[in-house]
């Protein structure tokens, strides 16, 4: 049962990092602050940072990563964000995810390009240095993604029959 | 929205007003390093890395904030150890990023140049015990925590004027994130090649603490005898295709010897193994090795063994080597030599 310990100590571990960032503290918050932002308006940018995602082959803890900088530069950030510049401040946090994850990053240019020229470069090159401010730099943070991970490692190794691979058997 | 503008402005410091440069320190692909001291507050010494501005003005689809920054950053940001390098604050001003770190006096190659020019003899043993028991209290904090440091080697260790050991350098460092999934990095190839683990050498991309330990067993053994133990002349890169190192895997075979098969089970895997054929027989050393470095104690040849195990597998972990009879034995590591 060693691996049950491990998964107890790590899980633990993620969890402590969680709690120290402040994470999961609910987009209700985040939202609340920006009085332009409606509650609509999120789900539509997460589409559209998914389609980005998935046209560069991103890693699926990427496209996590950047939707929880969003979330919690909305939560945190001094500026008001308009809705105007929310897919500029969405695309940022693409950007730095991939930046820290990705062998990769596109350039801005590329990036825009993508939004079909929704912002400029130079606004999208400010936007990252407003979420970077936000966030404390905080970015090698743990999401969702680490500990659906863990919990499906752990249940494969309680129901290892569940779990089997069809193709083996 | 000109609203925004002036908050922002407000926000921003800049690094001189801040900080007075005193000196600079270091220069490489990602930037420059200087020393500095706050204008305000308590007199204490600090080290500035300043990320080179994106390829400005050179190409026009400019790539924003840079990537190393963002990693390394972002990871540093995460550390707190009294072993490893801490970073203060991130300055950005209008051209580019900076570090504020903690500033050391020395490194280890500086330390261990000293002893071979100028004193010309041996480092003592409470010395090296010292700093080797720090680095792997050091090693063993990343390890914990995930993190890979990928590039142990002595100018990456800082040693401050009290012998406090720092180790810095996190620029190729990563997290693993998924910890029961192997990592494969597709980045270049890490480890600077005196330093890098058979297992690398022989093609693995798993990137495993193992590869720091081995880093640490070089480390300890270049404190010993005051020259690299595996001191290779490296195969350069041609055509983006990695080379074989067949000169470091020799220098390795020359002490350690050749493996035996029950010795590191999964080498015959290695991508690379069919390279092995080439090589002679060699005997193990290690142990002759040892006695000419002077050194005589019989905890401290185990531990340096256990640290250079060719199976990565066996190979000791940081939190094992601290428990490691050698540093209970007299003279014991102290914080300050």
């Amino acid at each position: 049962h060693d691996a049950c310990e491990t998964y107890t100590e790590l899980s633990d571990w993620l969890r402590g990092v969680e709690q120290r960032h402040g994470l999961g503290l609910g987009l209700e918050l985040g939202l609340s602050r920006h009085p332009e932002l409606s509650g609509r308006m999120r789900p539509i940018l997460v589409d559209w940072l998914m389609e980005v995602a998935a046209d560069y082959r991103m890693h699926r803890q990427t496209l996590q990563l950047a939707v929880q900088y969003l979330d919690r530069f909305l939560a945190s950030t001094e500026l008001q964000v308009r809705p105007s510049m929310l897919q500029c401040y969405g695309t940022a946090c693409l950007s730095i995810a991939m930046k820290a994850e990705e062998q990769r990053a596109p350039s801005l240019t590329e990036l825009t390009d993508f939004s079909k020229d929704a912002f400029s470069r130079d606004q999208l090159k400010q936007a990252e240095l407003d979420v970077l401010v936000a966030l404390g730099w905080h970015l090698a943070v743990p999401t969702v993604f680490e500990f659906l991970c863990l919990m499906f490692q752990r249940a494969a190794l309680l129901l290892p029959e569940r779990f089997a691979d069809p193709a083996a058997a | 929205m000109d609203n925004y503008k002036r908050k922002r402005e407000k926000q921003r410091v800049r690094i001189r007003n801040k900080y007075e440069i005193l000196g600079f320190i270091s220069s490489g692909t990602y930037g420059r390093v200087y020393k500095a001291r706050p204008r305000e507050g308590t007199q204490v010494e600090l080290a500035i890395k300043r990320f080179k501005p994106e390829r400005e003005g050179e190409v026009r689809s400019t790539s924003g904030i840079s990537q190393s920054a963002c990693r390394e950053i972002g990871l540093c940001r995460e550390l707190h150890h009294e072993n490893i390098i801490e970073l203060c604050e991130v300055v950005m001003d209008d051209s580019a990023i900076h570090m504020v770190m903690d500033y050391a006096e020395f490194d280890l190659l500086s330390i261990m140049q000293h002893h071979t020019h100028h004193m010309r003899k041996p480092m003592p043993e409470l010395v090296i015990k010292s700093i080797l028991w720090q680095l792997l209290n050091g090693v063993a904090y990343l390890h914990a925590n995930l993190i890979l440091q990928r590039d142990l080697k002595p100018a990456n260790i800082m040693i401050t004027s009290s012998g406090v050991v720092k180790v810095g350098d996190m620029g190729l460092a990563r997290v693993f994130r998924r910890p029961f999934v192997p990592l494969y990095s597709g980045d270049k190839v890490v480890v600077t090649v005196w330093y890098r683990a058979p297992e690398l050498l022989l093609g693995s991309r798993h990137y495993t603490t193992a590869i720091d330990m081995w880093s640490v067993g070089c480390i300890f053994a270049e404190m010993l005898a005051l020259r690299p133990i595996f001191k290779g002349d490296e195969v350069k890169m041609e055509k983006k295709q990695v080379p074989f190192q067949r000169n470091q895997v020799n220098r390795i075979l020359e002490v350690l010897g050749t493996p035996a098969k029950e010795q590191w089970p999964q080498m015959e895997l290695m991508p690379d193994y069919a390279h092995m054929k080439q090589f002679r027989h060699y005997p193990s050393a290690l142990k002759s090795w040892y006695a000419n470095t002077g050194h005589k104690s019989e905890p401290g040849f185990q531990l340096l063994s256990s640290m250079l195990e060719y199976d990565p597998a066996r190979r000791i972990t940081a939190a094992d080597a601290l428990d490691h009879p050698y540093f209970k034995e007299d003279p014991k590591p102290t914080r300050h030599p």
